[in-house]
């Protein structure tokens, strides 16, 4: 079981903290988004998000269940 | 945001949920060791809260959670550029609420022959606390998500993180914009 990492097994305060403290100077207003490569958990296919928001104004939230 | 999406995919407004690591992994619900335990866990979210929104799920290295900031629980408003028009540390539909009712207005009015430029603003948000049901969620995870949350509590609260926060900064404010 790996406790550190992207996928942690042990909740990291200092992480979370750090990127609360570093995201005002991330990515802001104005910018272009990433355009990652995702899965579509219906269909399972995979797309890149600009082939959502090629369709319009599109509210993107980023979550999990924990 | 389940209901925001109701009231707003009628006009016009497209809504997704991106779904990334685990924020406070548990016994019950652990971190993602696999691609298929993250859609496990993403099926599972969906039963749980009904969403009716689609949902992408980010790769197992969170690729696309990094890009856009690491954040558990952020919202971010697109354009059809693939702009970002609106952006928010913590998902709190009131306040996306005010976001999308301006920038359907701005769209009506430009679409009326309004000559409108853009320029850049900021919000601070303000959220409902609610400890009860966070440690609900919490508990949900299993009992060392609690102790672990717990545990950071004690840690923010002696200032141990400041070191951390101080150098994270002047990090991303030296980075060019």
């Amino acid at each position: 079981m790996k406790a550190h990492g992207y996928n942690y097994s042990v909740f990291p305060p200092d992480d979370d903290v750090g990127a609360f403290a570093a995201w005002p100077e991330f990515l802001k207003a104005g910018h272009r988004a990433p355009d990652p490569h995702l899965l579509d958990l219906d269909s399972g296919d995979m797309l890149r998000l600009t082939e959502v928001t090629r369709k319009g104004l599109t509210v993107v939230e980023l979550g999990s269940l924990t | 945001m389940e209901e925001l999406d109701r009231e707003y995919s009628p006009r016009g407004v497209q809504s997704v949920f991106l779904y990334i690591r685990e924020a406070h992994p548990g016994e019950d619900l652990p971190h993602h060791d696999s691609l298929q335990r993250k859609l496990d866990h993403a099926r599972k979210f969906r039963e749980q809260f009904g969403m009716r929104r689609r949902i992408l799920v980010d790769d197992l290295d969170g690729t696309g959670h990094t890009a856009f900031g690491g954040l558990p629980n952020m919202t971010y408003i697109l354009s059809s550029a693939h702009t970002v028009l609106f952006r928010s540390a913590w998902t709190d539909s009131a306040t996306i609420k005010v976001a999308l009712d301006y920038l359907l207005d701005v769209q009506a009015r430009r679409r009326e022959g309004a000559r409108l430029a853009p320029f850049y603003s900021e919000l601070l948000g303000f959220r409902w606390v609610d400890d009860a049901a966070f440690y609900r969620g919490l508990e949900q995870n299993g009992p060392k998500a609690v102790l672990e949350f717990d545990e950071a509590k004690r840690m923010w609260a002696r200032g141990e993180h400041l070191g951390s926060v101080a150098s994270r900064r002047e990090e991303a404010e030296a980075k060019p914009s």
